[in-house]
């Protein structure tokens, strides 16, 4: 989706990335004293969401870099750590929560990238295992056609043992990384989900094809891979072209060289709904058998989630035994009547993540 | 603007012409009985056009004075240059001065001055007519506005309610009748005609049909035209109908359940509650006692029930009752 409208917080105007996406983007932008005009504007257009995903507002993250990921514990979290780069997305997913989760939602680019890597310096000191990402509240990879600092960041985190970066996407930009000495310890991951869903209910996204062939060409530069079964969609049919996916992925990258693949079923706040509805007139996915799940999120039912985890979990079994699959909050009883077992009795899913980064990745034991 | 008493032949009124009425009653009975005892207490509205009147108010007093016989009325007459707007004005002041207008009558009246203001002038112009209206109920007026005379019918006899009126003013014709005609046919809560409503809309774009296909499948149509049911009995099996074809894995794992639960057969007041919607895994027994005597012939139920396999189904048959369904 192209950006029309270029905002500037005023507090940034002398920053170095502001001078290159304005060269880059080449648009007028207008100088704004906060993001509560952005936010003004935005909130009062027709569709917020679509408006949203035009202006971008290049502003400070003047709260935390670095993030605990919003969980509950109702359901297993990975205990993943959040890089706060920027929020929103160009991309136009229709059952993307972002449309829901911002009031409202605005593409905003944090540009203050010195705090940014004070808050990593500040991490990484702590010599504490951790895995990292940028892809809660935005695509980690959107940002490489406005402004690319994922090299840097992939650099940074090269010079350290105890921290790895994930970058997840649905896009394939990633020339300018392919010859970054990485050291291993980024992630380069993809969300992956089924070619009719791609079509249907992921406007703007790279396809299927082109997502696994730019996660080939970062094997081949030695990154390790990771991928995300998330959104799976239920639908008539749903299992086989599942199984094709992960028939493709298989062909075009080594299982060994997958840190993890994880798993969710699609969930969605109630008010998302009306948003899918309105937004996305030709998707279906709202309407599936869902009930309201212990978090207040809608769910499908859990019976059909454990019967249709098992058939996936099969799939990958059959074509990589031993790759990590874990799943993006679901409870015990799903792992055991899926998995086979409760990640507790491994130490609990964020051990066996870390474990899994250490082996791919190389990351020091040293935990003080 | 100035109005004249006269004395007018009804035979010049022009009571076909409609421009300037607002009230959807079109009862004249108690109107007749009072014009018949006291006479005409107040004058209708009429403009005088080169050979007739047309009405501006009173659309049912002439009606009646017509009805009983009368060849003249005495009427306040509307010079002929007075605009439209001016005579919608005063049609609107005259009803909403004599009685609070329902809701078609409210979209009427406003669908009159939205001709010549904006929304925001028009709920000021509302206000000093007598109308009080806000920018949400102007939106919805404005809705109203546009449904079908069956529907804005069904409104009136109060059989379904607003809301529900203007979904049914999104769907295409057939489908807004077939569903107009459900609520009408069985008279549910508002409530329940809201969950059938989301149901049928949904399970319609689930199936690629239109809502009036939906309702013109023979086991709804078999129910519905079941004369030996009653009208209440008619909404549960509609209501488990629809729930089946819109959930029917979830419907049918339910049943499962019951089915355990009946060949259980637990005592009387002993109850096993399942997590909210299986989502959990923590289960609850209830039982209730009074001495105890009788709690040790329930502990004792209990204990028999550790050994039922039909219990022990119900924690490892949890997915394996799913399984058989898919």
């Amino acid at each position: 989706m192209q950006i029309t409208n270029l905002y500037i917080d005023r507090d940034v105007l002398d920053y170095p990335a502001v001078d290159a996406i304005r060269t880059r983007l080449n648009i007028p932008h207008t100088v704004i004293e906060g993001p509560e005009k952005v936010y003004e504007i935005v909130s009062a257009s027709a569709d917020p969401v679509e408006s949203g995903k035009h202006a971008l507002l290049l502003t400070k993250n003047k709260g935390a870099f670095i993030r605990n990921c919003p969980g509950t514990v109702k359901y297993t979290c990975c205990d993943y750590t959040i890089l706060h780069i920027g929020t929103f997305c160009t991309m136009d997913c229709s059952y993307c929560i972002l449309q829901s989760y911002f009031h409202p939602p605005v593409l905003q680019l944090f540009v203050n990238h010195d705090d940014m890597t004070a808050s990593l310096d500040s991490v990484f000191s702590q010599n504490k295992k951790m895995r990292i990402g940028t892809g809660e509240f935005t695509d980690s990879m959107i940002w490489e056609t406005i402004y690319p600092f994922a090299d840097k960041l992939i650099l940074k985190f090269a010079k350290q043992t105890h921290a790895i970066l994930e970058l997840k996407t649905k896009t394939v930009n990633i020339s300018n990384i392919l010859e970054v000495s990485h050291n291993r310890k980024t992630i380069l991951s993809w969300s992956l989900n089924t070619e009719r869903i791609i079509k249907s209910e992921e406007r703007g996204t790279s396809s299927l094809d082109a997502r696994l062939n730019a996660a080939a060409r970062c094997q081949s530069k030695g990154y390790p891979l990771a991928f995300h079964f998330d959104p799976m969609i239920i639908y008539p049919g749903c299992e086989k072209e599942y199984q094709d996916v992960i028939e493709k992925l298989f062909s075009h990258v080594s299982s060994e060289n997958i840190v993890w693949i994880s798993l969710g079923t699609f969930r969605f706040m109630p008010a998302l709904k009306a948003i899918v509805e309105k937004r996305f007139e030709h998707s279906k996915i709202v309407y599936g058998e869902f009930i309201k799940g212990m978090d207040a999120k809608m769910r499908y039912f859990k019976p059909l989630r454990i019967s249709f985890y098992q058939k996936i979990i099969s799939y990958i079994r059959l074509l990589a035994p031993d790759v990590l699959i874990y799943f993006c909050m679901e409870d015990t009883e799903v792992w055991e009547k899926t998995i086979g077992f409760d990640p507790s009795d491994y130490g609990g899913l964020p051990r066996m993540l870390d474990d899994s980064a250490t082996r791919h990745c190389g990351l020091s034991e040293d935990i003080n | 603007m100035l109005f004249s008493p006269q004395t007018i032949a009804l035979s010049i009124v022009d009571v076909a012409d409609t421009t300037y009425k607002i009230s959807t009653s079109e009862s004249i009975e108690e109107l007749l009985a009072s014009i018949n005892c006291i006479g005409l207490l107040s004058p209708p509205i009429l403009k005088k056009n080169p050979r007739t009147y047309t009405i501006i108010s009173g659309f049912k007093r002439i009606a009646a004075c017509i009805n009983l016989g009368w060849t003249t009325i005495e009427a306040r007459v509307v010079d002929y240059k007075a605009s439209d707007l001016q005579c919608a004005r005063i049609a609107i002041a005259d009803n909403s001065a004599n009685r609070s207008l329902n809701f078609i009558e409210q979209s009427i009246s406003l669908s009159m001055l939205l001709n010549y203001y904006d929304d925001k002038e028009v709920i000021r112009e509302a206000k000093g007519l007598g109308l009080n209206i806000n920018a949400s109920l102007l939106e919805k007026l404005k809705k109203t506005a546009q449904l079908s005379s069956e529907i804005k019918k069904t409104i009136l006899r109060g059989t379904i309610s607003l809301t529900i009126a203007l979904e049914l003013g999104k769907m295409d014709k057939p489908s807004a009748m077939a569903l107009s005609q459900l609520f009408e046919s069985l008279n549910p809560t508002f409530n329940i005609q809201k969950e059938m409503l989301t149901m049928v809309k949904e399970i319609a774009r689930i199936k690629d049909l239109s809502i009036s296909q939906l309702l013109n499948d023979k086991y709804f149509l078999s129910i519905m035209e079941n004369g030996e049911i009653s009208r209440n009995q008619k909404v549960q099996k509609i209501r488990y109908y629809f729930k089946k074809m819109r959930n029917p894995v979830i419907t049918q794992f339910e049943e499962n359940f019951d089915c355990l639960m009946q060949r259980i057969d637990l005592p009387d007041e002993i109850k096993l509650i399942p997590p909210d919607n299986f989502e959990g895994t923590r289960y609850s027994i209830v039982f209730n006692f009074q001495n105890l005597k009788e709690f040790e012939f329930k502990k004792e139920a209990l204990d028999k029930l550790m050994l039922h396999p039909e219990f022990i189904k119900i924690f490892e048959k949890e997915i394996a009752d799913y399984k058989s369904l898919h």
